[in-house]
């Protein structure tokens, strides 16, 4: 067979996708918080979301 | 006196070299043949061969001596009685038939280089036009032939190495009509053996000095060289003079002492090969003098071939016995022959500057002739013109370190700078056969992605319909039920699904594992504006939207929500769905790109391969 590296090379972008595709990575990210207090589940205003206060215009055309 | 074959109409006594002809009954003594020149030819009267599946013998010949050289005519007669010549021009060889003339041929004074002749369907060029000194005959011929001078011939040759000669030696012009022919192919027997004694190749043995300085001088093509070169005083001498006489002293600025040594022998195409000669010829462009250097290869049976050397690149070259098909190429002038289809590179005019050895042609320093180069990588179609003849030769491009190994040369061969015009790219078809690899390991991704999407889960695992109304004011905030994640780490999508009309909302969202207290903080904002205006119908945005958290632990979780709205919006009512293993294109998208850079740089390393090559053309675009 023609290009054996390239061959190889292929393979493993193939093999590193469908591994990635069985772990469910993406591309898009979100903001991993860690120990959140059980507290959230009674309160749910206490806990401050990384996004929170977002404001904008959407205004139409 | 017994002759050989009944039609013969002379005859040369072996012993006594009188030329008889044959009148009626009796044999008529008509002079005599002088000494012929040494034999260099392996062919010798008595020989027989094949040609077409019909078996022939030679049995007369013809001499001839021009001042590039000379040649023999072979009169061959075939096992049905037919008559043919077999041309024997530096190990060259062509049969040709006498024919009827298809039409007036011109005048000997009206026959030049390059005319052309349309025969039997196909375009005959003129090659050579040669006036040839009439040296002697052997053998039975099937006409009188002993009392020429100086003789007239014109060579054709045309794209399918057919071969035709116009002979001007009698009052009405000669046509012979034949084809180029390969000295194996002739499956010859009862050869002239190399060391019989009129054999030229015994002078090779004898001692020789240069008259003009006594340096020893050894000549290998005896009987085809015809200038030998000094090498200590510079004087080209005239192989064919047994004194060797001085024909000219060259001044060189330099020695220059040839990469292959002259005598060296070598192994090409199976065959060996001695290097005889060595040139130098240089070209000026603009006042800039460029130059390389050829080297003559020689083989008894097969002939001379050249080695070009520039730069460090090589080419085995070899003259063709045929006319190539001038064609246009696009933009550029072309020519074809056998099959391939040759651009020209570069139009030249090149002077010979420094010579050593031997030459079968009377060599000379500043010789000048007009070189044309045509390329099919890896090959080169060479033109060489000058006023009376045309040659043509096939190039293929060689490495240096393939020339060392074929002449046993000793060390490495000196790296090769810059590209050469018929060098084949490091890449060359390398990129094409990559893309075919690409197109499977493509056609590969695609089938896994297809894999992906129909063996994924995408099992929803919790789905709920809230409403929301900001003008109530409170707490906006809440939390989902608990709701499972099953299997291995996977990524889990959430869908929004609105029923905004020209409105927005904001979702602060989290995905809290209940055990663990990880979480995964994003927002998405979900926009719809739909109207009506002069232009007719839009709309702008979606009322649904989605998010994809990646790898996400199997586990217990729930759902934290914040919706934000404008506070005078009316309310809005929405459903969240979270569904888990839901296949992604991106992935399988990113695998495409990596696996397409690859080929992309080696076509990309071809293309500019070639640019390079093409600045050196007449066609260069900086010219």
């Amino acid at each position: 067979m023609r290009h054996p590296l390239y061959a190889i090379y292929g393979a493993l972008v193939l093999a590193c996708a469908t591994f990635a595709q069985y772990q469910g990575w993406s591309l898009t990210r979100v903001n991993e918080v860690r120990n959140i207090p059980k507290t959230v589940r009674d309160n749910p205003g206490a806990y401050r979301s990384h996004y929170a206060g977002y404001y904008r215009y959407f205004g139409g055309k | 006196m017994q002759f050989r074959w009944p039609g013969a109409v002379q005859t040369t006594c072996d012993y006594c070299h009188s030329i008889l002809v044959r009148r009626d009954l009796n044999l008529e003594k008509v002079g005599e043949v002088g000494d012929l020149p040494l034999e260099a030819s392996p062919i010798q009267i008595g020989t027989e061969g094949v040609y077409r599946n019909k078996a022939f013998q030679v049995m007369g010949r013809i001499v001839y001596e021009y001042e590039g050289g000379g040649w023999n005519e072979w009169h061959i007669v075939f096992s049905d009685g037919a008559s043919a010549w077999l041309s024997d021009a530096q190990l060259e060889y062509d049969i040709s038939f006498l024919t009827p003339l298809p039409e007036t041929l011109p005048p000997a004074d009206q026959i030049a280089r390059a005319r052309q002749f349309l025969w039997s369907g196909a375009r005959y060029e003129v090659t050579a036009v040669t006036r040839a000194h009439y040296r002697g005959v052997a053998g039975e011929l099937p006409f009188e032939y002993w009392d020429k001078r100086d003789v007239l011939f014109a060579d054709l040759r045309t794209a399918d190495a057919r071969f035709a000669t116009i002979d001007y030696s009698e009052p009405t012009p000669l046509l012979f009509l034949g084809e180029a022919v390969e000295f194996d192919d002739l499956k010859l027997k009862n050869l002239r053996a190399e060391d019989a004694p009129e054999s030229g190749s015994r002078v090779a043995a004898s001692a020789l000095r240069c008259p003009g300085c006594g340096a020893p001088l050894t000549i290998s093509a005896a009987g085809h060289t015809l200038s030998v070169v000094c090498a200590n005083c510079k004087s080209i001498l005239d192989a064919k003079d047994p004194n060797l006489q001085v024909l000219e002293k060259f001044e060189a600025k330099q020695m220059i002492r040839p990469a292959i040594p002259l005598g060296t022998r070598g192994k090409l195409h199976g065959d060996d090969y001695q290097v005889i000669g060595f040139q130098v010829r240089t070209t000026d462009t603009e006042g800039v003098p460029d130059s390389w250097a050829e080297y003559l290869l020689f083989n008894r049976s097969k002939g001379f071939r050249y080695l070009t050397e520039y730069n460090g690149h090589w080419n085995d070259v070899k003259t063709i016995p045929a006319i190539p098909e001038r064609i246009q190429v696009g933009k550029k002038p072309g020519a074809k022959l056998m099959g391939h289809t040759y651009v020209l590179f570069d139009t030249e005019l090149a002077t010979t500057t420094y010579v050593l050895g031997e030459f079968p042609w009377r060599v000379h320093v500043g010789e000048k002739n007009g070189v044309k180069d045509f390329i099919a990588v890896p090959r080169i179609l060479s033109c060489e013109i000058t006023e009376q003849e045309t040659v043509w030769s096939l190039g293929e491009y060689m490495t240096g370190a393939q020339v060392w190994q074929a002449f046993h040369l000793p060390g490495h061969a000196p790296g090769a700078s810059g590209i050469f015009a018929n060098q084949p790219a490091p890449f060359a078809g390398q990129a094409s056969s990559m893309w075919r690899v690409c197109l499977n390991l493509l056609s590969a991704t695609i089938l896994l992605a297809i894999v992906f999407y129909m063996v994924a889960g995408q099992e929803s695992v919790f789905r709920r319909q809230y409403s929301y109304a900001p003008q109530s004011g409170g707490e906006a905030s809440f939390v989902t039920d608990e709701f499972e994640v099953k299997g291995h780490p996977s990524n889990v999508e959430i869908l929004i699904q609105t029923d905004l009309q020209n409105n927005w909302a904001y979702f602060n969202l989290a995905l809290i594992n209940e055990s663990t207290g990880q979480g995964y903080d994003f927002g998405r904002e979900v926009s719809y504006y739909a109207g009506r205006d002069s232009d007719g119908a839009w709309s702008e945005g979606s009322r649904n939207d989605s998010a994809i958290v990646p790898s996400v632990a199997p586990g217990k979780y729930y759902l934290r929500v914040e919706p934000e709205m404008d506070k005078n919006a009316s309310s809005m009512l929405y459903t969240l769905e979270i569904k888990r293993s839901v296949p992604s294109i991106g992935l399988f998208l990113i695998a495409a790109a990596l696996l397409v850079i690859p080929p992309i740089f080696l076509t990309w390393r071809a293309a500019s391969f070639e640019g390079k090559r093409w600045t050196q053309s007449d066609f260069s675009e900086r010219e």
